[in-house]
């Protein structure tokens, strides 16, 4: 049988990043990429490398994920997460859920533990709750980063959307040494939004999609946008159909603009390795590992490259 | 004009559609007004849909909705929304703001309160056979129903327009917050003004949202396939893919801008339509897909 080179790209977010926060996220995203890459050094799987990236990324609070969400209008964290399998299909999703710092673990938890795909508010609570998952007080969740977004945003005048660009939702897809592909999104929506807002993160075939035939897709951008499009299907549409990832990705941002003048990013891997990642804000944190080198970037065709020093041990 | 809706029991709807359409009435309120009725009455509720029907693993009836436009691609929806019978309307306020698109459990409730629905109690949404089911849920710890039903209806208007409306109360006795395939878009509903074409799928919603058929077949039919092809092009790859043993149960309905309809299955599955020129409204039948590798 022959072993692929694995590979993982993940991503911190699309957006607008203020000057003081780029090299921190750039640097954290890179961080979560290699340790995501040593779990299949290690003998894991894909589903295992974007589990560890994402739930690196979750507990750092640089991103609008876990510990250093957003907070919706009543000043509470609800965070939305999904994990799929890309040689089953098998997928697991949390929408809305509360007290729970690494969504991700829980929604694969939905995956191997129910026969449901997607458990939502108090029922995803109680579900962790009955397995023992740790569950956190709301107050270890919030930064003041996030506070004081909220607090902004309480003026009449404010624009809630706007003042986010810069603290975006995080994913990763990955290819492990069988073949195998799997993605995985985890976000905490948008400031200030009504209580129960989902968007497309925890939503399958919108905030991600993974399928060994031809590949996965980890999306981040504006939420009801990337829904009404299902852009990580509609990527994988497209790959289905001969293109490469940076084919399929230029193709779909395009059609996102096109048909509702949104801005979004993109992560993709196909099953071969090929990958790519592309935005169509200003930045996107993003970093890929493979075959003994990193890849990183942070703004509009930027690309660095360093290679791997022998980090996983 | 043409109006497409899954199961034997959507013909109410689908009949529903033409008489508001003769009235010059458009594709969504068509979707909202039919299918209100069908939601609101308990009977239905063993169809798997609104008012009566079954209720999740706590006992609490927790309904999915969601309502998709083509043009110019609005999409509302609900999900795990307790105490109100007609989650499709719901769905459509939700669109109509235009904010957000989807909302879940209690925050679902606390809009629709706050958009004027009244949060019914529990009782008042179960019917006799759905309290049934549940006593013997609760004796056997499993479930006997059978029950994947579920509400889709898609109709074109005299302008061309497509709207799509999907409404379930979700697997019986699942999970409590448990989301399905109906609310989510391209999993259980999808429009797309391009296509002028929409789908609405109705089975087991956990093993169908994994391959998103409501956006498959729209592409699809974007590529130029008729409704019928596109719909049997889908059902046949989730049945290349699953294999025999696996398969599980799945209907796929379609309607493009010319107001030609497909279905496919890999059940025996009745659907409803009516098209311009018919006196009414009348049922069909979708055939199980065969050719299962």
């Amino acid at each position: 049988m022959c072993t692929r080179n694995p590979v993982i790209v993940v991503h911190g977010g699309s957006g607008r990043y203020k000057e003081e926060f780029k090299e921190v996220c750039l640097l954290r995203v890179k961080e979560a990429a290699l340790q995501g890459y040593c779990r299949v050094q290690q003998g894991g799987s894909a589903l295992d490398m974007v589990e560890e990236a994402s739930t690196i990324l979750e507990n750092d609070p640089h991103f609008n994920a876990g510990c250093g969400a957003v907070l919706n209008e009543c000043g509470e964290v609800e965070l939305d997460a999904i994990i799929m399998d890309g040689k089953s299909l098998d997928t697991g999703a949390v929408a809305g859920v509360r007290n729970i710092a690494n969504p991700t673990k829980l929604a694969r938890l939905v995956m191997e533990k129910t026969k449901h795909v997607m458990l939502s508010d108090r029922g995803a609570s109680r579900f962790a709750k009955a397995l023992g998952f740790p569950e956190v007080p709301m107050e270890s969740l919030i930064t003041e980063r996030s506070r004081e977004r909220w607090r902004q945003n309480l003026q009449a005048a404010s624009t809630p959307l706007d003042s986010q660009i810069d603290h975006g939702t995080i994913g990763a897809v990955a290819l492990d040494t069988d073949g195998n592909v799997a993605c995985a999104t985890s976000t905490g929506g948008l400031s200030n939004t009504l209580v129960g807002r989902i968007g497309d993160t925890p939503c399958i075939g919108s905030g991600g999609y993974a399928d060994n035939l031809s590949g996965a897709v980890s999306t981040t951008g504006k939420g009801e946008a990337i829904m009404k499009m299902t852009l990580a299907r509609l990527i994988v549409f497209y790959m289905e159909r001969g293109m490469s990832p940076a084919e399929a990705a230029d193709t779909s941002l395009q059609c996102l603009w096109t048909r509702l003048q949104s801005h979004a990013g993109v992560i993709v891997i196909d099953n071969a390795g090929d990958w790519t990642a592309k935005f169509t804000t200003e930045n996107m944190p993003w970093a890929a590992v493979t075959a003994g080198k990193v890849y990183y970037g942070i703004a509009l065709g930027e690309i660095r490259t360093s290679a791997i020093e022998d980090i996983c041990q | 004009m043409a109006a497409v809706g899954t199961w034997a029991f959507s013909l109410a709807a689908v009949e529903r559609v033409r008489r508001l359409m003769a009235a010059g009435n458009g594709a969504t309120h068509c979707v909202q007004e039919a299918m209100a009725e069908l939601e609101n009455d308990k009977e239905t509720g063993c169809f798997v849909v609104g008012r009566g029907g079954f209720p999740n693993k706590a006992g609490v009836v927790q309904c999915d909705a969601a309502i998709m436009e083509g043009l110019p691609g609005r999409f509302g929806a609900v999900a795990a929304l307790p105490g109100v019978g007609i989650p499709l309307t719901v769905a459509r306020v939700v669109m109509d703001k235009n904010t957000h698109n989807m909302l879940v459990g209690e925050g679902a409730a606390a809009f629709a309160k706050e958009q004027g629905f009244s949060i019914e109690d529990n009782n008042d949404m179960m019917s006799e056979a759905g309290l049934d089911a549940y006593e013997e849920f609760l004796e056997n710890r499993k479930s006997t129903s059978k029950n994947h039903d579920t509400l889709g209806l898609i109709v074109l208007d005299h302008l061309g327009n497509i709207t799509v409306g999907v409404s379930t109360s979700g697997a019986p006795f699942k999970d409590p917050g448990r989301v399905g395939d109906s609310p989510l878009p391209g999993c259980g509903l999808y429009a797309d003004n391009r296509a002028r074409a929409a789908a609405g799928a109705t089975g087991d919603g956990d093993k169908i949202m994994c391959f998103c058929p409501s956006f498959h077949v729209v592409q699809l039919m974007k590529q130029g396939l008729s409704p019928a092809d596109a719909c049997q092009s889908v059902i046949q790859d989730i049945c290349h893919r699953v294999g025999k043993k696996d398969i599980f149960e799945i209907g796929l309905i379609a309607l493009n801008m010319k107001g030609e309809v497909g279905a496919a299955s890999t059940v025996s599955f009745p659907y409803t339509f009516w098209a311009r020129g018919m006196e009414a409204a009348e049922q069909r039948q979708s055939n199980p897909h065969t050719h299962i590798d």
